[in-house]
């Protein structure tokens, strides 16, 4: 099995993980459905390929919500981390972008001057251009808090990490509705 | 596959998976490819894993890892007590199913069967 089938199986394997998560699967839960998973995805490759594999499982949410009842009230960490390292890496890529086009302009306008600045809407980033004696140039880049910013609240979005303390009172209410 | 026969099929599905397994402890792609040699061609993977999943915590399945040569080990699954029973009783109720549906369909199709 070359790289891009085990890539192909992997990616399944983890989006199921995501969807199990979604539906309120414990992590130990999860690690055994998704172990299992692999092991046959990995037969069925071997029998046909990784491709046709993958695509005869359908729909991995229809998977999770088959496999699993939902429980409201566990927190998504697994689907949390992944959104929220989603929502950080577009931020860093649209700052990186951000930045290039600052040096190209700073270039463009006097490249043997050095120059220093921010991204507007991007708080605390910071670029610093010099030109160098042998014709080169360094350029340093600060990205500033709001990458993390925005993965944490992708993180949390998607998490619900409240949920540990409303799932726990909402089960001890029922508890005691139980009791009485 | 049309929608109406993967809803008939979604109910004996459980009762397949427990007659299978019940037959010869096994693991989930190999339960798969034993079905499609047996007519059920279009049943996919998609369904057969999260059911043996659901039959497994409702106790009608118990399952044991067991190391592979080619890849990660498989978990191969058997039968419970409580899936034996569940079995039986499914099986009583498909005979009866078929039964009542017989009679009703054109050709009389159970007339020999029916009292």
């Amino acid at each position: 099995m070359n790289v891009l089938d085990r890539a192909r199986i992997e990616w399944a394997v983890q989006s199921y993980g995501q969807w199990l998560d979604l539906r309120g699967a414990s992590g130990k839960r999860r690690r055994a459905l998704r172990r299992e998973l692999r092991a046959n995805l990995q037969d069925a490759a071997s029998d046909s390929s990784a491709a046709e594999a993958v695509l005869a499982l359908g729909s991995r949410r229809r998977m999770a919500a088959e496999a699993v009842p939902t429980d409201a009230t566990r927190p998504h960490w697994y689907a949390g981390a992944s959104w929220g390292l989603i929502a950080l890496g577009l931020v860093l890529f649209v700052e990186g972008l951000c930045g290039l086009a600052w040096m190209d302009g700073v270039r463009a306008a006097d490249e043997t001057q050095a120059a220093s600045g921010s991204i507007t809407l991007f708080p605390a980033s910071s670029l610093e251009y010099a030109p160098l004696a042998d014709g080169g140039f360094s350029m340093s880049f600060a990205f500033g808090w709001l990458c993390l910013a925005v993965g944490l609240l992708g993180f949390v979005a998607v998490a619900r990490p409240w949920r540990l303390v409303t799932g726990r009172r909402g089960g001890r209410t029922a508890g005691a509705l139980g009791a009485s | 596959m049309p929608a109406h026969e993967s809803q008939m099929l979604k109910g004996v599905l459980t009762l397949l998976l427990l007659q299978l397994v019940g037959e010869q402890e096994d693991y989930g792609y190999s339960i798969v490819v034993r079905l499609q040699q047996q007519g059920f061609e279009d049943l996919t993977e998609g369904s057969v894993y999260p059911a043996l999943s659901r039959l497994e915590a409702n106790g009608l399945l118990g399952s044991r890892l067991v190391r592979s040569a080619s890849g990660p080990a498989r978990k191969y699954y058997t039968v419970t007590r409580a899936g034996r029973a569940e079995l039986a009783a499914g099986i009583e109720s498909w005979d009866a199913m078929v039964l009542a549906v017989g009679r009703i369909l054109p050709g009389n199709r159970s007339a020999r069967s029916a009292p």
